[in-house]
This record gives structure tokens, sequence and C-alpha cells, in this order.
């Protein structure tokens, strides 16, 4: 049987998604992205707030990989002149899926925060 | 020591091949995070180690719980099991009492197959799947010859012997989806398994024995001719005097066989049939390939009993003694019976002296 012709998991099923694991796919969500480009743009994002080390960094990519949300892109040199070649990685199609599900769940959860008043009304 | 040099000892911590797969992209984010940061500073150090700490038990934990992992835990389980399959051969060959040539052959099979059981763990421990792969069906094809050759294994035996081969072997196809090799050990699974269920079945043929009482276990001569009737075995029972008697309600669970007896004639209106009839008995496969066990009468009364299969001719599919025939049944053997002397049968005393006291009504019909 072909991979295509595979079940593919729904989104929902792959719910609620690590926060770690949101900010990997929040940063996959512009393009194709390195280790090291995806760590700073989390870094940016979270304004510090979250962190990730290689260690996290590549434990995420890796069960993300074999959940088929994330594929690699090929392994290119991430500047001209560069020497050592990296490996990129995207969101497949069902990683993007999950990844609107996701924030749909956010989004549901701070709709409800925002009803009980816990937190302000959504900036302008 | 360089700041690369100690993240490079510090990714030891990560499984090998988590490692060899993502290590040299974290080497590269490292080198990275050094350029951007500063090394020199004790919270960028805690941070790298703060990671390695937190990610790492965790890939480690992921990795045991793999197919490798679970592979590598399957092989050290074989490697036990091939060496106890090996000191149970000697405990087994010291215990026994006699050594016939099925016996010996059988032994010699079963030390065989763990010797092959124990090469194929250690081959799935050093990643030689194909030498794994062959030691394996090897070992399975001495299990079979070894149960065929000698029906008595336990079914502990039978476990380690049949369902971790082909467990392993199931395991060690599963990655290639469409295997050949992995579709041919299936079928040679279903051809093993209903030559197997026929090796469960008891020898064909004229069996010897003894009864008695608790006292003086081996009292009465007894022959047995057992039959094999369409997927089921009959038994009859023909003490030297008196009457036969049909073991009923056989069953023959690993080492054990538990039959009731039955008169094997017709039993006439107010007939009462006393003697063994009724009873009830449980008998243990022994070290030479006796069943030895008690029969427990209709009134209570406990003795003992004995069945010594035929013994098998090399080369030869039927027992010695073996009838021409596919078994005495019940109305020839009153046939033969009416024709034989009867006189001693009623004073034959039978267990606990009540065996035959009914063989003069049967000489008499």
């Amino acid at each position: 049987v072909s991979r295509s012709l595979q079940k593919q998991p729904s989104p929902e099923s792959f719910l609620p998604v690590p926060p770690a694991t949101f900010h990997i796919l929040l940063a996959l969500a512009d393009g194709d992205l390195h280790g090291y480009a995806i760590m700073q743009d989390v870094a940016q994002r979270s304004e510090g707030a979250v962190r990730l080390g290689p260690g996290t960094l590549y434990g995420a990519l890796k069960r993300l990989l074999e959940a088929r949300l994330v594929e690699e892109s090929g392994e290119r040199a991430d500047r001209e002149g560069a020497d050592e070649r990296r490996r990129y990685y995207r969101l497949t199609p069902l990683g993007l899926a999950v990844a609107r599900a996701e924030a749909r769940r956010l989004d549901a959860i701070l709709r409800a925060a925002r009803r009980k008043k816990l937190i302000g009304e959504r900036p302008a | 020591m360089s700041a690369e040099r100690i993240y490079r000892l510090l990714l030891r911590a990560y499984p090998p091949a988590f490692r060899a797969e993502y290590g040299r992209e974290m080497v590269l984010v490292f080198r990275d995070q050094c350029r951007d940061g500063d090394v020199r500073t004790l919270g960028f150090w805690v941070r790298v180690f703060w990671d390695v700490v937190r990610s790492a038990p965790a890939l480690r934990a992921e990795a045991a719980r793999t197919v490798e992992g679970i592979m590598k835990l399957a092989a050290m389980l074989t490697v036990l099991l091939g060496a106890f399959g090996l000191l149970g051969a000697v405990n087994e060959w010291g215990a026994a009492s006699q050594h016939p040539g099925t016996y010996v052959l059988a032994v010699v099979l079963g030390v065989l197959a763990s010797l092959l059981l124990l090469g194929s763990g250690i081959a799935i421990l050093r990643r030689m799947r194909q030498v794994a792969r062959l030691a394996l069906v090897a070992s399975l094809v001495c299990v079979v010859a070894a149960r065929l050759a000698f029906p008595w294994m336990s079914i502990f035996l039978q476990l380690v012997g049949f369902v971790l081969p082909v467990g392993l072997l199931i395991a060690l196809y599963g990655p290639r989806k469409s295997s050949t090799w992995g579709a041919a050990s299936i079928v040679l699974l279903g051809l093993a398994v209903p030559q197997l269920c026929r090796a469960q079945a008891l020898p064909l043929g004229r069996w010897t024995g003894s009864a008695g009482s608790m006292d003086q276990p081996a009292f009465y001569a007894l022959t047995f001719d057992v039959t094999a009737v369409g997927d089921s075995v009959r038994i009859m029972l023909h003490p030297s005097t008196g009457d036969d008697y049909r073991l009923d309600t056989i069953r023959l669970s690993g080492d054990t066989l538990r039959f009731t007896l039955q008169l094997a004639r017709a039993l006439l209106p107010g007939d009462a049939p006393g003697g063994a009839h009724g009873a009830r008995c449980m008998l243990l496969r022994q070290r030479d390939a006796s069943y030895t066990g008690t029969c427990t009468g209709a009134n209570g009364m406990p003795s003992t009993m004995r069945m010594v299969p035929p013994r098998v001719d090399p080369g030869s599919r039927h027992p010695k003694g073996a009838p021409a025939h596919r078994g005495t049944t019940p109305v020839l053997r009153r046939e033969l019976l009416r024709d034989a002397p009867h006189g001693r049968a009623g004073c034959a005393p039978g267990f606990r002296g009540e065996w035959y006291s009914q063989g003069p009504q049967l000489a008499r019909k």
C-alpha cells in the first residue's frame, strides 16, 4: 500500500500541541527554515520568553518528522559562501492543518478567558 | 578544552541513533549560539546543560520504546532462554531413568535448538539480522523435529521453542513490508502447526501397563489398544483376565492424561457393573515416556495405574505391536471374550479386589 493511500490522521488527534512544538510550527508557517533560524524566530517572537536549545529543538523536530507534520526540504548553505550545508525543514499540509487547529483551540480558550474578564479585550 | 569539544561530549547523553541523525546539525546550531552569545558566561552553560538534561532522558526513553529497543530486550531474553534450555537438557538427561532412542534424539535436537536460539539472540544484539533469521528458522526446525520424535514436550518448552522464534522472525521481517521470506515463514508455520497437533496425540498401537493397589502398584498386567477414530483417539483396556474397559472422556493436557473407565460391554438392565467401572484416572507423563498415576473408583477407592507406550522402530511410522487393523471394537472384543476361557476372571481381584467381578457374566452371555 503506498503511503499516499494510507489513512491520514485528523489534525485534531494531535491536539493539544506542546508549546515548544507549536512555536516550531509557527516558525515554519512562514517558509523553510534551518534549525538555528527556527530557534531565532521563536526567541524573537516570544521576546526571549521561549528559548529552545539544540536538544529540545531537534527532539521536537524528530517527533514532528515522525508524525509527518514537518518534512525536510533539502540541505543547503544558509548564506552565500558558507561552508556548512544545513538541513531545512518545512510544514506539510497536515502540519499546517495541525497548526491551524491548535491556533483555533488556543483562540477559543482566549475568548473564554476574555468573557470571564481574566484578560483584556483584543487589541485593535 | 574548546566549547565545541565540551558540547560534543555532552551529546553522548543522547541515544546513538538520534546523535547519528541530528548530531552534526546540533553542533552547527551550537556553533551559531557560541558566535551570537558569550560562551564565557555561566548563564550560557547553564542553558546548554539544562537543555541537555531536559531533552536527553526523554529521547532515551523514546528510543527504548522503539522496535529496536524491544528487539534488544527480546534478544537478551532469547539468550537467557537458550542458556536455560541447555541447562534444562542437562538436568533432564541426568534425571531420566531410561534413555530410549527417541528420547536421545529429542534431547540432542533440544540442545541444538537451544544453541541456535542462543546464537540468534547474540546475532540480533550484534545487528546480524540475516544470521539471526537463519538461526531462528533452524531452531524452529529442530524443535519441530524434537516434538515429532518425542511428543511429550512440556507446554513451557513448546511456547519457548515455537512461539519465541516465530515472534522474532515476524519482528525481524516486519520492517520489510512485502518480504517474500516473511510470507514463506508464515506458510512454513501454517504447514508445521497441523503436524504439531498430530504429534500431540498419544502414540497409536499396543500399550502395556499395570495396575494394582496403593501397596502393590504393579499387581496386574494390562494392555491397551490405542487406535485412531477419525480425529479422535480410542483406547481399550484389556486386563490379563476379566472384562475389557473403554477409556472415556480422554483428555491429554500437557503431561497429564485424564480419562474415565467404562465397561466395554453393554450393561443389561439390573446389571451392577462394580469393578473399575466409572473410575476416574489421572496419569502423569514420566521421564521414560510412560504414564503413571492413580484412579479413584466410583466407591472412592484409590488404585494405581501405569501405561507404557509402544516402542517405535527406527524408520517405521508404526509402533511395535500395533494392530494391523484400526483397533478392536467393543463388539469384536466381546466376540473374542465369549470364546475365551473366563473361568479365572471372576476370581481375579481387580483394583482393590473388585475390578473383574463382572467377568463371568459376560462369558455366560
